[in-house]
């Protein structure tokens, strides 16, 4: 809510997506009760400003561009709306805002960086989950490159995000869960 | 593990009727330019005659194809921008060569009208050769590491099997207005058609496994469709095969007949499989 207050996105287009993503069954035991082993979390996800940012070398118009902070952001000027970049990121962080009539997405709110405050997400957060800082710091004993449910491969496109996993975090080939909100997360 | 939830909300589609439009159109004119090239490299005198006729269809063709793309765009009026990032981007490739391409078909035509051989097969051969790297171009777009079921070698193959199968039926019907009959002239558009109706059946198998393995991939139920993806890819395949047969065995007094109801029976099929290739779009991750 913050982020579309903040930049004042229409309806259907999502800049930040919490992911809820559940899982898991009843049981019934031979002598009659129950065992349960569902689960659920939330990621909230944005643009990952990635290290290989497969939107930008996909862009054919390089309106899609990374700057000197690793900041992924669109220039207005040359986006011709062709929604290739949509296409292929796969956190779905470029989205077509038809009142524009081209694409947008996160911009790590640059100019409140500037100005050396906190993006709009991170300051609303009431639990403090989102955290802002250098890539670095805040990836200093926690591991970054292991996959977590339904987040996609980090090796795609290195993005530059760190999870705290959740004690019921999900990985591997077998899986066990759903996104469980998929009206909130999906492209316009 | 899949439920209704994720049956609900299908994964947006990508394709409207104008990329359709502009895939099939241009690959049409490469497949075209291809074959009138080898007819008239080595079929004799007589190819050169039908060389304007299949220059000129390939240029409205491709035409077409690049304002079916424009009108695709949120802003045309930006499009010369899609040429900045032909180092990286495959789609700015693909801007890039497919009017270098309608370029030399131009050019083509103008050597056919001075008359002057020599000019005519130099263009001819860029023509073909920027018909290729357009058509290279065109498959790399779509040759996508997020998308799963259009990351495979079935996608090539279903482009170059489409160039070589509606350019040949384009090549027999305008060659047919030449001839009096099955003639020899017919005969490299007979060969591209057959050769594009073989590597279109080789596709089925590839594209097969690419779908299934890539329904594992995706979190979101792909868009649905009016015939499953399988049924739709057995229809097309019919419709390939029936307006093979039916070109080819065109007999004399009803050529034009057949080779025109058979290019209407091989464009449906196209059609259709390409709206089933678009509904295949599905991405990893969220």
């Amino acid at each position: 809510m913050a982020c579309r207050d903040k930049h004042d996105l229409p309806a259907g287009v999502r800049w930040r997506r919490v992911v809820e993503f559940v899982g898991g069954d009843w049981k019934r035991l031979p002598d009659n009760t129950f065992s349960q082993n569902v689960f659920a979390y939330y990621l909230s996800i944005s643009c990952n400003h990635c290290q290989n940012p497969i939107c930008v070398k996909s862009c054919p118009s390089k309106a899609m561009h990374q700057d000197e902070h690793g900041i992924v952001a669109i220039d207005p000027e040359k986006c011709v709306g062709c929604k290739y970049c949509a296409w292929v990121c796969p956190y779905s962080a470029p989205q077509f805002d038809k009142h524009l009539g081209r694409m947008s997405k996160c911009d790590f709110c640059r100019e409140e960086i500037q100005q050396n405050q906190l993006p709009s997400c991170v300051a609303a957060c009431p639990t403090r989950a989102l955290q802002f800082g250098e890539f670095d710091s805040l990836a200093k004993g926690r591991p970054t490159d292991l996959p977590m449910h339904p987040m996609p491969p980090s090796e795609l496109t290195d993005p530059s995000i760190v999870l705290d996993h959740h004690k019921d975090t999900r990985r591997g080939q077998e899986r066990t869960g759903i996104i469980g909100n998929p009206e909130e997360v999906k492209d316009v | 593990m899949r439920t209704e939830c994720d049956r609900r909300y299908p994964q947006p589609k990508v394709a409207d009727l104008s990329l359709i439009c502009f895939t099939l159109l241009t690959q049409s004119a490469v497949g075209l330019v291809f074959i009138t090239a080898m007819g008239h490299w080595f079929g004799g005198a007589m190819q050169a005659d039908i060389s304007f006729r299949s220059m000129a269809l390939a240029l409205g063709i491709t035409t077409a194809g690049l304002l079916a793309a424009l009108s695709h765009l949120a802003a045309p009026r930006l499009a010369p921008h899609a040429l900045r990032n032909a180092a990286t981007s495959w789609l700015s490739r693909e801007v890039l060569l497919v009017p270098f391409f309608a370029a030399a078909l131009g050019l083509a035509i103008l050597a056919t009208m001075l008359g002057s051989p020599a000019f005519l097969i130099i263009v001819e051969i860029a023509a073909c050769l920027l018909g290729g790297a357009a058509l290279w171009a065109m498959t790399g777009v779509y040759l996508l590491k997020t998308v799963p079921a259009w990351n495979t070698p079935a996608t090539a193959l279903e482009f170059t099997g489409s160039a070589l199968l509606l350019g040949g039926a384009l090549s027999a019907v305008l060659t047919s207005f030449e001839t009096a009959g099955w003639s020899p002239a017919l005969n490299p558009a007979a060969a591209g058609m057959c050769l594009g109706l073989v590597i279109k059946l080789a596709a089925i198998k590839p594209a097969m496994q690419a779908e299934r393995a890539a329904r594992d991939q995706l979190w979101y139920q792909q868009p649905t469709f009016t015939l499953s993806a399988g049924r739709t890819l057995a229809m097309r395949s019919v419709l390939n095969v029936a307006g093979v047969a039916l070109m080819l065995a065109a007999a004399n007094k009803s050529l034009q007949l057949g080779l025109f109801s058979g290019l209407v029976i091989l464009v449906t099929g196209e059609v259709l499989g390409r709206l089933r290739f678009y509904r295949l779009y599905g991405r990893i991750g969220l």
